[in-house]
């Protein structure tokens, strides 16, 4: 399957659930009685495929019978939206891919196809990185603004990657200074992806989608409805390690994202303000249900940093595969070392240098007395690694970072 | 009756503090009881060299004249100290006896102190009261022969002598002055290997790049990983003074420190100032009201190496800024301003926290980490930031040991050496280029630093991104530059080029006064 049939099925897959209203658990359902091999082959789907799965009931049944009979309908939008997405350079990543957000395979109720415009490896990056969601109202206090500015400035440095919903206010500042800070963001649209919502924010939104990426369930050419917004929100909770809630009114959309953050196993962390401003009772009331309060960078990098580090811990075994290759690998590099060190290039010795790293951590003096390399160049390979956050130095020695 | 009784005028010099001020001494003989009066508000040693006068002129075989004897030094309002008064006083009073003569109209020069055998002996700060004098342009220099670096420093031509009587009778022959030219000799420092700082690249690498380029060094490491040794290296690096900067540092030296000079050629070698921890502010500084500098201007042109920083009292370092930042300390006495040249590199050394092993493997550090920062406190952040480069330093273990025994060391510091000086003419060349004062990098102060130092704006893009990476202040953006430039130098890339910002972030400050996000 080449990248465009990919996205025609992803898309034919989401026009086929959304005519009917069919859940992910009845195509789930579908999947585990072999009735479709996985959601790409859904357009060979035929009556007899289903017709003898005992754990559907009647409504479900009825809801395949119908969207069967409306197969032409379904094809005339799938080739529409699929015209919209060729056109704007949308492509699609489904729960077959590679790139599918890990955090979006831990949770359930996450949609098995999300739409991208923009630098999809930021996907896996929310995983590598750690992520950060930042939200809040449409219109801010300008002291939100600047906690806003400082806080995502502070952690696209760290190279965390922050994730917002596009909209006005403190979404915009969020998006927009991790873009000045040169950081990674992602934008998760409650439209499809071509459908920038509000429009006044189409400046931005060109940015990140050449910069940053962004993301959405909904197949391309959809407009932006009200409903659609609850379960956008539940998306940028769920792309992140920690939800930073900036101000948030009583009735606030924030509030959804701070509880699908909570539900969903993240940190919520609320920035303080006065019990006298109206417009952060919604945040007031958060704290009271026992969420953290934002006053220092340093708890929110701490918690992200957990988090990556035990997913590190937990994708271990699917690493320990590629480690026999790796190992093969660095024996020749050794070899060269010893005998022609001319050949070797600076990432062949970053290679080597992580190699060293991952008995102890060691200082750079004993680092080019084992690599035998002048400090001169090591010292330009070491500061590239460092930037590159694959290693730090604490107590005056290098060790692997676990990014 | 009345006899006109003529006044003889000699002139001198004398130190204030360690400015050279140029004076007038008249000697004044009358019948009557003998007296002999020093007027001039002069200090005691000053008065007591009437008795050395009178000793040495009997001694020399001249008569002591009998009588009143005034002499008076003016400026008479300064307050003057000194034993190079003995022999102007002692020719004057010869004169005045008329037990020599010398062509009144002419204009005589003389310094010295005397022993009472009649010996002539020289005083400190010999250099810079030439200098003094020789401005004034007189006619004859009659100067102790020990003080012969001195005439070579102020190129001055005079009449070097030893004794008193020699003096005094090659006065009555024709003034034959003679000039002596300047000689400099380098201390050899061959035994001084630099194998000792073997298997700690890292270290050599970072005093390299400060002796190419004039930036200040901290060299933080455990008790017993070679830090001091390796500070004491950085001498070695330095390219030998010019005759100027000779002449500027012996006049100084010579003048602060007290001491006597001693042979006749005058050492090349850049000053090393080794400070010890319980030094002062006024060790370091100098006294004002005295007006005398100290430490900071010793090391000028040279190393100020300060070991155990924080072990100092609480701000003494920081007495440190100001001349490091303007490479010239300024004294205000009586109104008047002098300023004094404080242009050296600074090395530091330190432990990383108190019991030492923090950076060690093999021995557990037992510090706490509340106590490991009251320790890195005792270094201010400004101070922190004006030090360029940082390094680690680790007690050499396994492999370090088998490098030295392996590695040649032969020459190494002299190939050093020579690179330096190369990167200094680069460095210089470039500066004249810009039209502005010949400085090394570490030096420069200019604002058009990028212009000048050739960095395209995909580095300049780059440093940034470093910087406000790992939260540098713009100081700490220029020094980045500043230290990739010089690395550029030593490689003799044309432009700055990615690698040398990458190496030179390799030596920026991580754990002193550094939070760790």
């Amino acid at each position: 399957m080449d990248s465009n049939e990919k996205l025609y099925a992803d898309i034919y897959y989401s026009c086929f659930i959304e005519s009917e209203g069919i859940g992910t658990r009845v195509i789930q359902n579908l999947i585990d009685k072999e009735a479709i091999d996985s959601i790409r082959s859904l357009n060979q789907l035929a009556k007899e495929d289903y017709a003898k799965i005992d754990s559907l009931c009647s409504s479900d049944f009825d809801k395949l019978d119908s969207a069967l009979r409306a197969r032409e309908k379904i094809l005339m939008d799938t080739e529409a939206s699929f015209e919209i997405a060729r056109v704007n350079g949308i492509t699609s990543v489904s729960v077959e891919d590679e790139e599918y957000p890990l955090p979006f395979r831990q949770l359930s109720g996450m949609p098995k196809v999300i739409y991208c415009k923009g630098r999809r490896e930021l996907l896996s990056k929310v995983s590598t990185n750690g992520s950060v969601s930042i939200v809040g109202t449409r219109g801010p206090s300008s002291y939100a603004t600047y906690a806003t500015k400082d806080f995502s400035t502070k952690l696209s440095n760290k190279g965390i990657v922050i994730v917002s919903g596009l909209a006005l206010g403190i979404d915009r500042v969020a998006h927009s200074s991790c873009i000045e800070a040169k950081g990674d963001t992602i934008a998760v649209l409650a439209g499809g992806p071509d459908n920038t919502y509000p429009l006044c924010n189409k400046d931005i939104y060109e940015v990140i989608c050449k910069r940053g990426l962004v993301v959405s369930e909904r197949k391309p050419g959809t407009k932006a409805v009200k409903q659609y917004f609850p379960s956008r929100n539940r998306l940028i909770s769920a792309l992140s390690d920690a939800c930073l809630v900036m101000e948030a009114g009583v009735n606030s959309g924030t509030l959804h994202t701070a509880s699908f953050a909570a539900a969903q196993g993240k940190e919520v962390f609320v920035l303080p303000n006065s019990i006298y401003y109206e417009n952060n009772m919604g945040g007031h009331m958060l704290v009271s249900d026992g969420a953290n309060i934002l006053y220092d960078i340093s708890h929110v990098i701490d918690s992200v940093a957990r988090e990556v580090f035990y997913r590190k811990l937990g994708s271990f075994p699917t690493e320990l595969d590629n480690i026999n290759s790796t190992n093969s690998m660095i024996k020749e590099l050794r070899c060269k070392l010893l005998r022609n060190s001319d050949a070797l290039t600076s990432e062949n010795y970053k290679v080597l240098l992580c190699d060293e790293l991952t008995i102890r951590p060691m200082d750079s003096d004993e680092l080019a007395s084992s690599l035998k390399l002048p400090f001169s160049k090591l010292s330009v390979l070491l500061s590239e690694l460092e930037v590159e956050h694959r290693i730090q130095m604490i107590k005056g020695k290098y060790i692997l970072t676990f990014r | 009756m009345s006899t006109k009784y003529s006044i003889t005028t000699v002139f001198s010099s004398f130190m204030y503090g360690i400015v050279a001020i140029p004076v007038q001494i008249e000697v004044y003989l009358t019948p009557g009881i003998n007296t002999f009066d020093i007027l001039g508000l002069c200090d005691s040693s000053i008065m007591e060299s009437r008795g050395r006068i009178r000793a040495a002129l009997v001694a020399s075989g001249y008569s002591f004249p009998h009588g009143h004897i005034t002499i008076s030094i003016s400026p008479s309002y300064i307050k003057k100290a000194g034993t190079n008064f003995d022999l102007p006083i002692a020719i004057g009073i010869l004169i005045a006896s008329k037990q020599v003569r010398i062509n009144c109209s002419k204009k005589l020069y003389a310094e010295g102190e005397l022993s009472l055998d009649g010996q002539i002996k020289a005083t400190p700060g010999g250099a810079l009261r030439l200098s003094c004098a020789k401005k004034e342009n007189y006619d004859f220099y009659y100067l102790p022969s020990d003080q012969k670096p001195s005439c070579k420093c102020a190129s001055l031509s005079c009449s070097l002598n030893e004794t008193l009587l020699d003096c005094i009778e090659s006065m009555k022959r024709k003034y034959c002055p003679i000039k002596y030219s300047l000689d400099t000799v380098e201390e050899d420092d061959e035994n001084y290997d630099v194998s000792i700082i073997k298997g700690q690249p890292k270290a050599l690498r970072t005093l390299f790049i400060s002796a190419c380029g004039w930036h200040n060094v901290l060299l933080v490491g455990s008790p017993g990983c070679g830090k001091t040794m390796a500070g004491r290296l950085i001498k070695l690096l330095l390219p030998p003074l010019s005759n100027d900067e000779v002449c500027e540092i012996f006049a100084l030296n010579n003048a602060i420190s007290r001491t006597l000079e001693s042979e006749d050629s005058i050492s090349a070698s850049r000053p090393f100032r080794y400070v010890i921890q319980d030094t002062t502010t006024s060790i370091l500084i100098g006294s004002n009201s005295k007006l005398k500098p100290g430490e900071v201007v010793l090391a000028n042109r040279g190393v100020l190496f300060a070991d155990e920083l924080c072990e100092y009292k609480k701000g003494v370092i920081d007495c440190l800024r100001q001349p490091m930042e303007d490479r010239l300390i300024t004294f205000n006495k009586d109104g008047n301003e002098y300023k004094f040249p404080t242009n050296f590199i600074f090395v530091g050394s330190t432990n990383p926290c108190n019991c030492g092993n923090y950076y060690e493997k093999k021995s557990k550090c037992t510090c706490t980490e509340a106590q490991r920062l009251r320790y890195e406190q005792k270094i201010s952040g400004p101070f922190l930031d004006r030090i360029d480069l940082f390094c680690e330093m680790h007690r050499v273990d396994n492999d370090g040991l088998k490098q030295i025994a392996f590695t040649k060391t032969d020459g190494e510091i002299r190939f050093l050496k020579e690179k330096v000086a190369q990167c200094w003419l680069v460095q210089k060349e470039r500066a004249r280029q810009a039209g502005i004062e010949e400085c090394l990098n570490g030096q420069m102060v200019e604002e058009n630093l990028v212009e000048i130092f050739r960095a395209d704006k995909r580095i300049i893009e780059y440093c940034a991104d470093m910087s406000t990476l790992y939260s540098c202040s713009a100081r700490g953006f220029l020094r980045l530059l500043k230290i990739g430039r010089t690395i550029a130098d030593i490689e003799g890339h044309k432009d700055i080029e990615q690698s040398d910002i990458a190496e030179a972030f390799s030596y920026r400050n991580r754990e002193f006064g550094v939070g760790k996000y």
